[in-house]
Parts: C-alpha cells; structure tokens; sequence
C-alpha cells in the first residue's frame, strides 16, 4: 500500500540551493512519499475501465541538455549521458511531453549504469506554469525527487508518480531533471551514466484515479 | 461520399502548407532584416503577413469529440543555440535561460500535429533591459519531401518583448490559412539575445493549432 503525505510547503532558501533552483526561488513541494510501496516496480498497469489507457513518452540520455550550458557531457555513441571531468554544471533538464494534456503521471522510469559506489543520478521531477495568456514570474512545483542507490552496473528502477495534472502544455510543462552525483564539479564519473528516462501516463481517467487499482 | 470530402479538404489544405508558394508570401529584400533574424544576407528567405486572429481564451482541449485546440509547451532551457558558440545560465533554474555569450540566437524545434492550421506562438520571458528587446522569430523550413533540394525558409511571424518592466508575455499571430506539413516542413521558433546578462530571459514558448476540419 503506498500512503502519501499531501503537502505544499513553500521551501526553505537551503532547501531550494538543491536540485539546480536558485536560493531564492519559490518551490512547492507538491507531495512527499511517507511509505514506500510495495508495488514501486509494477509499471505495467493494465487497461483501465471506462475508456482510459496508457501512452507513453521516452527520451535517451543525450538528449538532455544542461541547466546552464556550463554541462559538458560525454557519451559512449549509443545515445547515453554522462558528465564529464570538470564540468562544472550538474544538472541536465528534459521536457516531459503529455499528448492528453488532462492525464495521471503513473510512473517515471530510469534506465541506466552505475559502477560508482560514491556518486548516484538523482532524478528530479519539477512542474513549471505560467499564466495562459498574461505575463508573470514562473510558478513551479516539485513533483518527485529520488536518487538512485546503485553501484552494481545497469539498472532500471521504476518510481510511482501517480499524479493527476490538468490543462498541460497550455498553462503548465512538466519537466525531467537528472542530477549526476553530488559534488559541484563533476569528476571522475564517466561510469554514472543516464541511458533512459521513460514517463508512463494514464489518459482521461480523472475520475477514477487509479483506474481501480489498489491504491 | 462525406469521408471522400474531407479527406479530399485534408490533402488540398496540406498541398498549401509550403508557405513560400502561397500567393500572400513575399521574399524578404532587405539584408539587415535576414541579418537580424540570424540568416546570411544571401539567403533566400520569405515572409507572410500576419493577420489578426483572437487567441481562444477557453480551454478547448476537452471539446466535444475529443478536442479541437493543440498546445506544445518548451521551457527556455530546451533551446539550443543557432551555433555551439551560444552559452547560456539561468537566474532560477525553472527551465528559463538568459544568455551568457556567444552566439546571440537559439532555436527550439516546436512539434505540432500534422495538418492542424497553425495559429499562434506565445512566448514569456523577463525584460528588464531599457536599451535592448529580446526578438522572437517563428520559421518554417522545408524540403522537398521525398528527394534532394535546398532549405526554403518562410517567416511566419515575428514579436519583440517591447518592454523594460520585467516579466511579459507577447504573441506571433500566424498568417490565416497556415496549415502544419510534417511531410516536408519544420516549425522553429527563433530568440534573439541582444545582451549577455539576465535582463533579458526566455522562460516558455507555446505554440497553439487547431485540429482542421
């Protein structure tokens, strides 16, 4: 059973010097994870009743581009990612792209290698909104927030999202976030590398919003 | 007979989507202007006259039948520069850029469904500049679908952040009767920098299209 604490705190200028945001930025957490699930690697949702069904939106590795165009990242050619020595830029962004802009965010997989048993990814998932039509300072949301605890090579981790958003792409954009290791400059973790980012959604199932799953 | 129309209405509109072969398109003369866009002055490029159209300002993504109104969202940080020389930061790490050297333009490849009319690009940055504007350029770039050819280039549009007050949101009203043709064309939306430091920043462009029927 996976159990969440709703919560939307306004972040401490410490807590928003993490995850590439500025100090003084305004970040909401839109919701923390209390109980790990146990169903986390079960992303491969059935069909849902009344009408609903599951897309899919994948992006490789190198795809991602920097923050700041500070990142240099490195690849072996198959379309992986990694920071590469000296880079002073950490944080690589992607867009997560909705094609039902009213769906849920049922779960975010990551693919990828770590031979490293200092330095992880950590991905992070943010939401960025602006006024439909008028001009204003950005609104953003954290979504989900998880470093990945490996070290024994490849590996593929499911998270569950499981968040319903509504009028995406025309109010709001939901965005990927890959964060290589922990150090300021990257070093020496050219066996940390990003090979996948994978967003499974539910589409226009709102009202039933696990699709009767157990929740 | 009502399918064999409209498909027939579907093709003879995606026929018309190479923009640089309508009537209303002119080829842009003077050298500054193709300059100012980041194009060589040699280049051949087209431009069409915008008309003025209303943004819907009702969400009609959940119309009936399905939906009518498109939306594709890109974050500043999703362009790249017009060459690698193009170096950028940003001043809250929401996805906005200003910036920082380099190459003054980068681009962001907008992804619209195929034979939607096109029908604006909204973009929201930040301003702050009394001396300079950020400018916005919306292309279309074709080739010929199934052989060898050069780039024909139209210019759909173009805006300037027009203020020094701070944030703002500006609109490319797409010229009437732009028909999106993935076959053979490209959609891109073009930000000129004309300073290196975050008066002047890209935060979201938005480009709008209706399903045509």
């Amino acid at each position: 059973m996976f159990r969440y604490l709703i919560l939307i705190l306004t972040m401490s200028p410490a807590i928003g010097d993490n995850y590439g945001f500025s100090e003084d930025a305004d970040v909401r957490i839109l919701k923390q994870a209390v109980v790990a699930t146990a169903n986390k690697s079960a992303d491969n949702s059935p069909q849902g009743i009344g009408g609903s069904f599951t897309y899919y939106y994948g992006t490789d590795g190198i795809n991602f581009l920097g923050r700041t165009s500070d990142f240099q990242g490195g690849t072996v050619g198959l379309g992986d990612r990694h920071c590469m020595t000296g880079s002073t830029e950490r944080y690589v962004d992607h867009e997560i792209k909705m094609s039902d802009p009213n769906s849920i965010l049922r779960f975010m997989r990551i693919w990828g290698l770590d031979d490293d048993p200092t330095h992880d990814l950590t991905l992070i998932m943010y939401r960025s909104c602006l006024p439909k039509f008028g001009a204003a300072a950005i609104t953003f949301d954290l979504i989900h927030v998880e470093t990945l605890n490996e070290s024994s090579g490849a590996y593929s981790t499911a998270m569950l999202i499981n968040e319903s958003f509504e009028n995406m792409e025309s109010d709001c954009k939901i965005m990927a976030r890959v964060q290589f290791g922990s150090s300021a400059t990257c070093s020496n973790i050219s066996d940390v590398k990003l090979y996948k980012l994978r967003a499974q959604f539910l589409s226009g199932d709102l009202i039933y919003r696990n699709n009767m799953d157990p929740f | 007979m009502k399918y064999i129309m409209t498909v027939g209405l579907l093709f003879a509109a995606a026929s018309e989507a190479r923009q640089n072969e309508r009537n209303d398109a002119y080829e842009i003369q003077d050298p500054a202007r193709k300059v100012a866009a980041g194009f060589k002055a040699t280049e051949v490029i087209y431009e069409i006259h915008s008309t003025n159209q209303t943004e819907q300002n009702d969400d009609q993504t959940r119309g009936v039948g399905g939906g009518i109104t498109s939306y594709q969202s890109y974050m500043g940080v999703e362009a790249r520069g017009r060459e690698s020389t193009f170096t950028y930061d940003s001043a809250s790490g929401m996805g906005d850029i200003y910036r920082t050297g380099g190459d003054l333009f980068a681009d962001i490849l907008l992804e619209l469904p195929n034979n939607n009319e096109f029908d604006f690009v909204r973009i929201w940055g930040y301003d702050s500049n009394a001396a300079e504007d950020m400018s916005f350029f919306l292309f279309e770039r074709c080739l010929p679908a199934f052989a060898a050819g050069s780039i024909d280039t139209t210019t759909l549009g173009s805006v300037v952040s027009n203020t020094s007050g701070g944030d703002f949101s500006a609109l490319i009203n797409v010229p009437d009767g732009t028909f999106v043709d993935n076959e053979s064309c490209t959609y891109t939306l073009r930000t000129r920098f004309d300073t290196s430091d975050n008066t002047l920043r890209l935060y979201k462009v938005r480009a709008q299209s209706n399903l045509s029927l």
